[in-house]
């Protein structure tokens, strides 16, 4: 019985999410463009985020350089380790830690917002002043986050190759042209398409998921931090599906070897 | 018909129901210009609904609201956005925007629909919104800064900025000390006369509705249980009228 229940209650969730979603898409597109609302979380949510993802992609790419090197040494095979890093940098580790980050950090914040605003009433004078604010709170948020993404994500490899280049000249000495020649070498034009394309994904998904949680957050104060909580893990498991669906596609498309 | 006995608000038999709690029972109300209606009745007897089903926040299971004439069940969202700068809302609990300074709260509404307004005849009107409240040194505070009495006279200034012909108020001196609370209410009184604005409000409290009312309307049991001026039911018999008296000052 309970068991019964709670697949109902899960079911009914995520109709209300697709629901949700379906909203967005209908009302995303049409006239009036809250753009300096979109631009400011653009700003909020790119700039203000890129210390802690280009912080986390330094120390991703070093310590993946410095725990790797070993394994490589026993084959003698170290010349690969630029390559090695950046192609599991480019292809995955990047955009899945930086979506990762996002949902903690933008996906916690959206949640936390838009529920304090719900139960403050806030959203409700929103309204009243003839403003819908669907589109100005919650299709301003899911764009922003969906379009900066990528860009965290571009930053973050980058980054994160720099660290690699740090951490190969710890134990060997190895010049910026020669490491460049290699990670470039070993990339393709076709390891940064899927990663963008589904780092967009993991911005919508954070974006709705966030925004769903605190919209239609209640029961006061409580409902803010359960809407913050809710948002941080639905959308990281999110990321997690997205990621498994999109290497399943390039893998068909024979995009991984 | 002159323009004093002009309806600015009719609302024809509203029902509203939450599953199987019936909250609105066949509502009746009739405000013309520049009248001040005080609907009173205790907490949880559907005051804060009726003026949400009013202003469109929430939706009426059958009944007709008749705003400036016009039936609010009929109009689109673009009609209803329209209709909205007409009417005010204070809320509650001021429900200033938290991320906003004083000033671009009372910004926001008049940007979204004065689109044609000059930079600097919004900030002549932000200063007098501002003045009339007394809080003109408060512009660029943020509303966390504010105290509970400040945040109640900026979200009047809010509120009044867009000109609104009818100001809904939904318990403006809940929260507040008896003597902030009167102010508030005093200056309410005031601005709707220099505005000549009508309103419906929200109260539990007969004092608030002793100075501001020219009607009241007790909402009991969903139903308009009760109506006259606070001379009237202060004479009535009627316990359930009475019990608003026994606190009264």
């Amino acid at each position: 019985m309970k068991l019964a229940k709670e697949i109902s209650d899960f079911l009914d969730e995520a109709g209300k999410v697709v629901s949700f979603t379906l909203r967005f898409l209908k009302e995303g597109f049409r006239p009036r463009y809250e753009w300096h609302e979109f631009l400011r979380q653009s700003y909020i949510n790119g700039y203000k985020s890129l210390p802690l993802v280009g912080i986390t992609a330094f120390i991703m790419g070093l310590v993946l350089t410095v725990q790797s090197r070993p394994t490589l040494a026993e084959f003698g095979a170290t010349s690969w380790l630029p390559a090695m890093v950046a192609i599991s940098i480019v292809r995955e580790i990047g955009p899945v830690i930086t979506a990762l980050i996002c949902a903690g950090k933008i996906g916690s914040s959206i949640g936390a917002e838009l529920g304090s605003m719900r139960v403050t009433e806030q959203i409700d004078a929103m309204e009243v002043s003839g403003t819908n604010p669907f589109k100005y709170l919650v299709v301003t948020r899911v764009f922003s986050i969906s379009l900066m993404l990528p860009i965290l994500v571009l930053l973050a490899d980058f980054i994160a190759i720099y660290a690699c280049y740090i951490g190969v000249n710890i134990k060997d000495v190895v010049s910026w042209d020669l490491f460049f020649n290699k990670v470039f070498r070993s990339l393709r034009f076709s390891d940064f398409i899927p990663s963008i394309i589904k780092s967009v994904f993991f911005g919508f998904a954070i974006g709705i998921v966030g925004c769903y949680k605190g919209y239609n957050s209640q029961k006061g104060t409580e409902g803010v931090g359960h809407a913050a909580n809710s948002a941080v893990v639905l959308s990281s498991l999110i990321v997690f599906v997205i990621d498994l669906i999109a290497v399943q596609i390039t893998d068909m498309l024979g995009l991984n070897s | 018909m002159t323009e004093k006995n002009q309806v600015v608000l009719k609302i024809e038999g509203l029902h509203k129901s939450f599953g199987s709690k019936n909250i609105l029972i066949d509502f009746n109300l009739e405000l013309l210009k520049g009248e001040n209606i005080v609907v009173i009745g205790k907490s949880g007897s559907g005051k804060s609904v009726l003026i949400k089903c009013v202003v469109g926040l929430l939706k009426p299971d059958k009944g007709n609201i008749l705003v400036f004439g016009t039936n609010m069940q009929k109009m689109n969202q673009d009609e209803l956005d329209r209709l909205r700068v007409k009417i005010g809302f204070l809320f509650q609990n001021s429900a200033l925007y938290d991320s906003m300074t004083v000033r671009q709260n009372l910004l926001f509404p008049m940007r979204r629909h004065w689109m044609d307004i000059s930079r600097e005849e919004e900030e002549l009107l932000v200063d007098e919104a501002l003045e009339n409240v007394g809080l003109l040194h408060t512009k660029e505070m943020m509303p966390a800064e504010l105290s509970g009495g400040m945040r109640k006279r900026v979200a009047i200034a809010r509120t009044l900025i867009m000109k609104p012909e009818l100001v809904l108020y939904d318990e403006p001196t809940t929260g507040l000390d008896p003597i902030t609370g009167r102010e508030i209410v005093q200056l309410m009184l005031d601005l709707q006369k220099k505005y000549h604005i009508s309103s419906i409000m929200i109260s539990h409290d007969m004092t608030v509705a002793k100075l501001t009312a020219n009607k009241i309307i007790v909402l009991y049991d969903g139903t308009n249980y009760a109506t006259g001026t606070y001379e009237e039911l202060k004479r009535s018999t009627d316990k359930n009228v009475q019990q608003f008296f026994e606190f009264a000052t």
